[in-house]
């Protein structure tokens, strides 16, 4: 249990009265795709992202998630109307024994046999199994997709029929840690490994637009020689490289709405934080889409990267794509 | 007179491919006798070696480079760190073969600065704050190379300057984009190849090899995005192989053949047509058999 409430503050609580939804579904092409990266405990994010969504009137055509975005995409997509209160339960209650069993012991142990993985996934198939009732993927409502990497080419798989519950352990297999999921003869491990933000999937499948819930990310470690620390900053810039790419190639093909997330989270298997986190992402996420609606013109939007512009401007591959999308001052 | 023209300048990159790059002497020594010749070179990691053999005297490569690599493949201390540090389980193992690579080094390139080397030259590094290439890197060119190949776990960072190094492989797995950044106007890679093993190959390997698989998917996907970028302006020939391990220092000589054999297909490919005397690659595009992941 979260050793401290975290409740979502009232932002609104000046508005009285009824509320009407933000109006932007119009300026999106559809068909609209949600594509959620993965990110661990980060995760949680994704669910103040879909709450502050959740207060316009847009509605995915088609959702694809890697890792833990491909769990987040699963239960939107068995039931949007109870999604939200779902998530929330979901992420009150996961943390790092559910995912990977208590057994450190049995980890270690394995760490210096020649094993695929230091920890079993049965923990985290039991808590896929609690959480979805669906168990294929042609029982979802909207169309969704589960991102992985297979392990022998290096080629980004979405998975999108068939049993769900191998699919999403296949994209959420982070490797060394969680075994490769065997699917039809062939072995897949994390989605992190070619796709952790799956936009040029997205757009490879058909979507017309897209929403990016990404999971926000930690506050840069201090520089260290020590192999550990290399190797995590090492995978850092590998999956920031990755991630522009992905953005660069949607971008320049259909209209990307790339909503903000916290750049101070915890470590990506830290579950303390994942409350907090979510409602910090609401609250931006939230002023962020009103800002959106206030962009100039009435038809829909051209191929583009719209997107906070603080830290965009000058990247030298999405600088040349990105439509800033600044706060208007006004409240949401 | 060389069959094959390329807008100049043209310059040879070498990719970063730990042990396979090997393979990049074959594929160099190809070029070079067909009267290809670059006014420029640009590596990454191992390639960045073979870049600077290069780029020392391209009239003695064929010697020195095999040479280097020879001495490499026989060196049993090298290649039996080189493994098991890579498991990560022998933290100190990672500066002995540092100081074993220096050695193998400093045999070739002596204390030789960048400056005293015929042809331009840049070996691209990862800079750990910044997350961004560094070109500058090192006073002597055993140093820089220290610094380009400095694989993580294999062997430790290098401090230059106020900077911390680590291999060019997390940023620049293919340099293409350095080559073009330095005003290249045609490049030819010399590519260690896709990631991509057989499914076979995945069937029993331990932990720590799918975490470095994932590893070599995740640099390789971020070296065929810059690989395919370049292609949208200049002519890109990627001579690529994709066999030989990266991992296993001994099989030096087969993969150096593999890389001589892969040179001549590609180049075969591009040589003039219907009784020409030359041809000129002069339309931006990928050219060659690389082996860029679908995706």
């Amino acid at each position: 249990m979260p050793d401290q409430m975290h409740v979502p503050s009232p932002v609104t609580i000046s508005t009285v009265g009824p509320r009407e939804p933000m109006v932007l579904a119009h300026r999106l092409p559809r068909p609209i795709a949600y594509v959620m990266a993965g990110g661990g405990a980060h995760g949680s994010v994704q669910w103040g992202l879909l709450q502050a969504l959740g207060e316009t009137d847009i509605a995915p055509d088609v959702l694809i998630g890697t890792s833990a975005g491909s769990l987040t995409c699963s239960i939107l997509g068995e039931d949007p109307l109870s999604a939200l209160s779902r998530l929330a339960y979901v992420w009150s209650q996961l943390d790092i024994e559910i995912l990977v069993g208590d057994s450190w012991m049995a980890m270690l142990s394995a760490a210096t046999k020649k094993s695929q993985s230091l920890a079993e996934n049965t923990a985290e198939e039991a808590t896929l199994k609690s959480i979805l009732v669906a168990r294929d993927f042609s029982e979802l409502k909207i169309p969704t997709a589960a991102v992985a990497t297979d392990l022998a080419t290096g080629k980004a798989t979405a998975f999108d029929s068939g049993p769900l519950i191998p699919a999403l352990l296949a994209s959420s297999a982070i490797p060394g840690m969680l075994p490769p999921v065997t699917i039809n003869g062939r072995r897949y491990i994390d989605g992190l490994a070619s796709a952790n933000l799956p936009a040029r999937l997205a757009v490879e499948r058909g979507a017309k637009s897209i929403v990016v819930l990404d999971t926000g990310s930690r506050e840069p470690a201090p520089i260290s020689k020590s192999a550990t620390k290399v190797v995590s900053r090492v995978n850092n810039i590998l999956n920031a490289s990755q991630r522009r790419a992905q953005l660069a190639y949607a971008s320049s093909h259909v209209p990307v709405l790339v909503l903000p997330t916290p750049q101070d989270l915890g470590a990506a298997l830290d579950f303390r934080g994942t409350m907090s986190a979510a409602s910090a992402a609401y609250e931006d996420a939230r002023q962020f889409l009103f800002d959106a609606t206030k962009l100039p013109g009435r038809s829909t939007l051209s191929p583009g990267l719209y997107a906070r512009g603080d830290r965009l401007r000058s990247d030298p591959d999405l600088g040349q794509f990105l439509v800033p999308i600044e706060t208007s001052g006004e409240r949401s | 007179m060389t069959a094959i023209r390329f807008p100049r300048p043209l310059a040879f990159v070498f990719s970063g491919g730990l042990a396979r790059a090997a393979g990049q002497i074959g594929m160099c020594e190809v070029a070079l006798e067909l009267g290809i010749t670059p006014d420029l070179v640009v590596g990454t990691s191992t390639g960045a070696i073979n870049a600077a053999v290069l780029a020392k005297s391209p009239a003695d490569f064929h010697g020195s480079a095999r040479e280097l690599w020879h001495a490499v493949a026989q060196d049993k201390a090298l290649s039996s760190t080189w493994r098991s540090t890579l498991r990560g389980l022998a933290g100190k193992g990672s500066t002995r073969t540092q100081t074993m690579l220096r050695k193998h080094l400093a045999a070739t390139f002596e204390d030789i600065t960048r400056d005293q080397l015929e042809i331009p030259f840049i070996a691209v590094s990862t800079d750990l704050e910044s997350g961004h290439a560094s070109t500058t890197q090192g006073d002597t060119i055993v140093n820089t190379l220290l610094s380009s190949a400095a694989f993580p776990i294999i062997m430790p960072p290098v401090s230059v300057d106020d900077q911390l190094l680590i291999d060019g492989s997390a940023v620049a797995g293919v340099p293409v984009s350095q080559a073009v950044a330095a005003g290249a106007r045609s490049v030819i890679v010399f590519d260690t190849g896709s990631s991509a093993v057989n499914e076979d190959e995945v069937a029993n390997i331990g932990w720590y090899e799918v975490l470095a698989l994932a590893f070599t998917h995740l640099v390789r996907g971020q070296a065929d995005h810059d690989l395919l970028l370049a292609a949208r302006d200049i002519p890109v020939v990627t001579i690529s192989i994709d066999q030989g391990s990266p991992f296993d220092l001994r099989k030096a000589p087969e993969v150096i053949h593999l890389g001589r054999v892969a040179a001549s297909d590609v180049l075969l490919e591009l040589s003039p047509r219907h009784g020409k005397d030359f041809r000129t690659i002069n339309k931006p595009g990928l050219y060659g058999n690389h082996g860029i992941n679908d995706h």
